[in-house]
């Protein structure tokens, strides 16, 4: 009996160590100074990661999000110019958001009335670490067919990115091992924007396509699980190694 | 005789069938080329088609130039009747919302957001001028 039951609890033991996702939503726009929408959150262990874009001819970058009107902590932002403007990249995170239906706000610099395009995304995910939620967050910007930024993360943890990618195409794609979380243009159609959650590793690339070469911005951050990481549980742990309790 | 027949039913059914699986979008000028007086504005609640995907709300911004004039957009969605969705108080929640101000150079203010599926769904729009009047051309588009 312990024989059948041993494999079976550590292999329940390990799912729990996971972050895992919850839910997700996105808007697009153009000349605005904020972006609202309604999300909805539940679970234990919750984090909010928020996701803005900017693409601009003047200053336009996120300069505040909220969920609730709980402020959301910055990770990090990266942008680029390009031929006609400046690609912005905003991501940033909130530990044990409120549960059930509410507002998830971005807000922008200037009120938005030199904004061209826009974009907003925010993801839940659950048995993230409430002390320590992020590790070291990757950022990448270039001109290219393929948008790519390697993170590096470990078992259990789960990687959420963050894409401004001007278009060039007709259309967006993501990686192979990621799951699409958005993919939208601007309200005006000169960026996309994409948002993607992959199971840590080691290293995990976060990547996105399009047929033909452009500028991007991306930025990818690693999330904790609430055991800390890097192997599944503390009983599983215990049990790997012959500790007893 | 029978075989033209034939085909004219045929052709009947496809056109049915084409009118019947495509969604007929929703395209409202709400307000046109109006001078916005300070204050709260509605439109709505009005039904959309089933198998709509998408809602756009638009401010043309061609006459917007005093910075002074802002608006704040709430876009509420119904389900079933019922409003969509609620927080934990049972207060409905603006399924997207936005706000912008005159000058710059964008030549619009819009957001657009994918709507939830499901049957029997209304949209209301309520935005409030403050600050300033301006002239604009309000849009609704769901398609």
């Amino acid at each position: 009996v312990l024989g059948f039951a041993l494999p079976l609890l550590l292999i329940a033991n390990s799912a729990f160590g996971a972050v895992a996702f919850n839910s997700a939503g996105s808007a697009n726009g153009a000349g605005v100074g904020s972006i609202s929408f309604a999300l909805s959150t539940a679970g234990s262990d919750r984090a909010l990661v928020g996701n803005a874009m900017a693409y601009d001819a003047l200053d336009c970058a996120p300069s505040s999000m909220s969920y609730n009107s709980a402020a959301l902590s910055n990770i990090t932002s990266t942008s680029i110019n390009d031929t006609t403007g400046t690609l912005r990249s905003n991501q940033r995170q909130l530990v044990a958001p409120s549960t059930g239906s509410n507002t998830f706000t971005v807000n922008y610099t200037n009120s938005g009335s030199n904004c061209y395009d826009q974009a907003a995304s925010a993801v839940s995910l659950t048995g993230v670490d409430q002390t320590t939620p992020t590790g070291t967050a990757a950022v990448a910007t270039g001109v290219s067919a393929t948008a790519t930024v390697n993170v590096t993360s470990a078992t259990d943890e789960m990687v959420v990115d963050s894409l401004i990618y001007a278009a060039n195409s007709a259309s967006m794609s993501v990686g192979a091992g990621q799951t699409q979380r958005a993919n939208l243009t601007g309200g005006n159609g000169f960026m996309f924007h994409g948002s993607s959650t992959e199971a840590g590793a080691a290293t995990v690339t976060m990547s996105w396509t399009q047929t033909n070469s452009s500028y991007f911005a991306l930025v990818a951050t690693p999330f904790k699980p609430v055991s800390g990481g890097g192997g599944g549980s503390t009983i599983y742990n215990r049990l790997l190694m012959g500790v007893g309790f | 005789m029978l075989k033209r027949l034939s085909a004219f039913l045929f052709g009947l059914a496809l056109v049915f069938t084409v009118n019947q699986s495509g969604a007929a979008p929703l395209d409202v000028e709400i307000d046109k080329n109006v001078n916005l007086r300070l204050g709260t504005r509605t439109f709505g609640p009005v039904n959309i088609a089933d198998d709509l995907t998408s809602c756009t709300i638009a401010f043309d911004r061609a006459n917007w130039t005093n910075s002074a004039a802002r608006v704040t957009l709430d876009f509420y969605f119904f389900l079933n009747g019922v409003p969509y969705p609620t927080n934990e108080s049972g207060t409905h929640l603006p399924w997207f919302s936005f706000t912008a101000a005159g000058g710059g150079t964008a030549p619009v203010s819009k957001v657009t957001r994918s709507l939830p599926e499901g049957l029997n769904r209304s949209v209301e729009v309520v935005y409030v001028v403050s600050g300033a009047r301006f002239r604009t051309t309000v849009t609704a588009h769901c398609e």
